[in-house]
């Protein structure tokens, strides 16, 4: 009955399709070369940062459509702490009226730059742990990523003006052991919001058989964040990337629902208008110096707003379709509309 | 648009049941949460003080506060007092401008680190009076 319900309020949401998430990939240079990176980045990036300038140009006409403080641009990278300029685009963003964000592995995050992005306005943060000491360590490639991220995150969890933030992990099979002890870490730490995801078989995660959760491994994570929802001493959850079946509702607060093109959009490094940026970049809808953003929101993202082009393969005769409407947009790649990984096959069997 | 009235007006009355507002946090695999809908409507904090005369230290009545970027204003009250909620998105630090406007005081702009600063107390200088650094 309530799935009946959120179908019903996803078709709706998809029709009407507000843009009150929009990702910035403001630059692709990074100070890390994590193991599982999804956007493959660089220390040296083939391309230039993006001048905020044409970034601000391209987001205007939603400042005409949307209420203030109803967009939130989500500024990522690449790493956003490696842009110099970034408190300053954080601080115009907010007085155009937009809540801004930052996704960052927290390397580069002291007191501060803690200090000079509050003073920026800055409304939401999401830090990656991946591990303890060693295993972060290893993942990021870096001695010393777990000691700064933890710093960082002592600077979040006791920032009383910071509307939300949370702890991202990537579980692979390096750290699902490690689960329970970070959990106390965390805890002992005052964190609020810890959120799961698995690798995707993309970026530098195409080639490394080694990060991916086997079925048993995968209802391993989902039986621990049932019970740490249970003991309710952190909000733990499962991101948006897949229908769970009987674990649907058990780890995360609503039905799984892939918003991107639906409520979530992008302006890539090249200007390129998409989705989440973790997207096969060819399903690129226009691009911000040759189009105007909104007129694209409005008239393009056909294949991210009609999935039916995901019922193939694996999907064709599955049960579940309709609750699941072939998955997240980001395992889906363009050559190949079936599925990447399944993670309701997966846990099913 | 507009066939989507009717689904927009329940969608609204959802948005604000507690119950079933969680429909609407949305974020992304890779994104940060989003607390665009919720959270940063009620997150707020308040930041209060007093205004008084810098020559005799007599508390300053009706003087206007504004911030600047915002739509935030407020008066100080017969005991110079003012106190201003802010959203907690907001900046840190915001330019505070004082208003007498009555003219007798010289209007006052501080940059006010408000994130460090539960109480301010400002003192303003008479308009015609030498400016003191």
């Amino acid at each position: 009955m309530l799935q009946r319900f959120h179908n019903y309020f996803r078709r709706k949401e998809t029709e009407i399709h507000e843009l009150n998430y929009l990702f910035w990939e403001c630059t692709q240079r990074c100070n890390l070369n994590c193991r599982h990176c999804g956007s493959d980045c660089a220390v040296s990036s083939a391309y230039k940062d993006m001048p905020f300038d044409d970034f601000m140009k391209a987001i205007s006409p939603l400042e005409q459509r949307y209420k203030r403080n109803t967009v939130l641009i989500v500024i990522t990278g690449g790493e956003p702490l490696v842009r110099p300029d970034l408190a300053d685009c954080g601080r115009e963003l907010r007085r155009h009226g937009f809540l801004w964000s930052i996704v960052t592995n927290g390397y580069a995050y002291d007191e501060s730059m803690h200090r000079k992005l509050m003073a920026a306005g800055l409304s939401s943060i999401t830090l990656s742990l991946d591990g303890l000491r060693d295993t972060h360590d290893a993942f990021r490639k870096r001695q010393g990523s777990f000691d700064r991220v933890m710093n960082a995150i002592d600077l979040i969890a006791n920032e009383k003006r910071l509307p939300t933030y949370d702890i991202v992990t990537c579980v692979s099979p390096m750290n699902i052991g490690e689960l329970a002890e970070m959990k106390q870490l965390l805890i002992a730490h005052k964190v609020k919001a810890w959120r799961f995801f698995t690798i995707a078989p993309i970026g530098r995660a195409v080639t490394d058989d080694g990060l991916r959760l086997d079925g048993a491994q995968l209802k391993q994570l989902m039986d621990f964040i049932v019970e740490t929802r249970k003991e309710g001493r952190i909000d733990a959850k499962f991101s948006c990337e897949a229908y769970l079946g009987k674990y649907d509702r058990k780890v995360r607060d609503w039905h799984y629902f892939c918003r991107a093109g639906i409520n979530i959009g992008s302006v890539l490094i090249d200007g390129s208008i998409s989705a989440c940026p973790n997207i096969d970049r060819r399903f690129a809808q226009g691009n911000i110096y040759t189009d105007n953003l909104l007129d694209v929101w409005d008239t393009r993202f056909e294949k991210f707003r009609d999935r039916s082009w995901t019922k193939v393969g694996k999907c064709a005769d599955c049960k579940v379709y309709n609750n699941c409407l072939g998955g997240a947009m980001h395992l889906h790649n363009i050559d190949s509309p079936e599925i990447m990984e399944c993670h309701y096959s997966n846990l099913m069997h | 648009m507009e066939k989507h009235k009717t689904y927009k007006f329940f969608r609204g009355m959802l948005m604000a049941s507690a119950f079933t507002s969680m429909m609407f946090v949305m974020q992304a695999c890779y994104g940060t949460p989003n607390n665009a809908l919720i959270d940063d409507e009620v997150l707020e904090y308040t930041v209060s003080g007093k205004v008084t005369a810098k020559s005799n230290s007599e508390p300053l009545a009706g003087i206007k506060l504004t911030i600047d970027s915002t739509d935030y204003e407020t008066v100080t009250d017969s005991l110079g007092n003012f106190s201003i909620t802010l959203n907690a998105s907001d900046y840190c630090d915001m330019t505070f401008k004082f208003v007498d406007e009555s003219g007798k005081y010289q209007q006052l702009d501080t940059i006010v680190p408000v994130c460090n600063s539960p109480e301010l107390n400002i003192e303003m200088d008479v308009n015609n009076a030498p400016k003191v650094s």
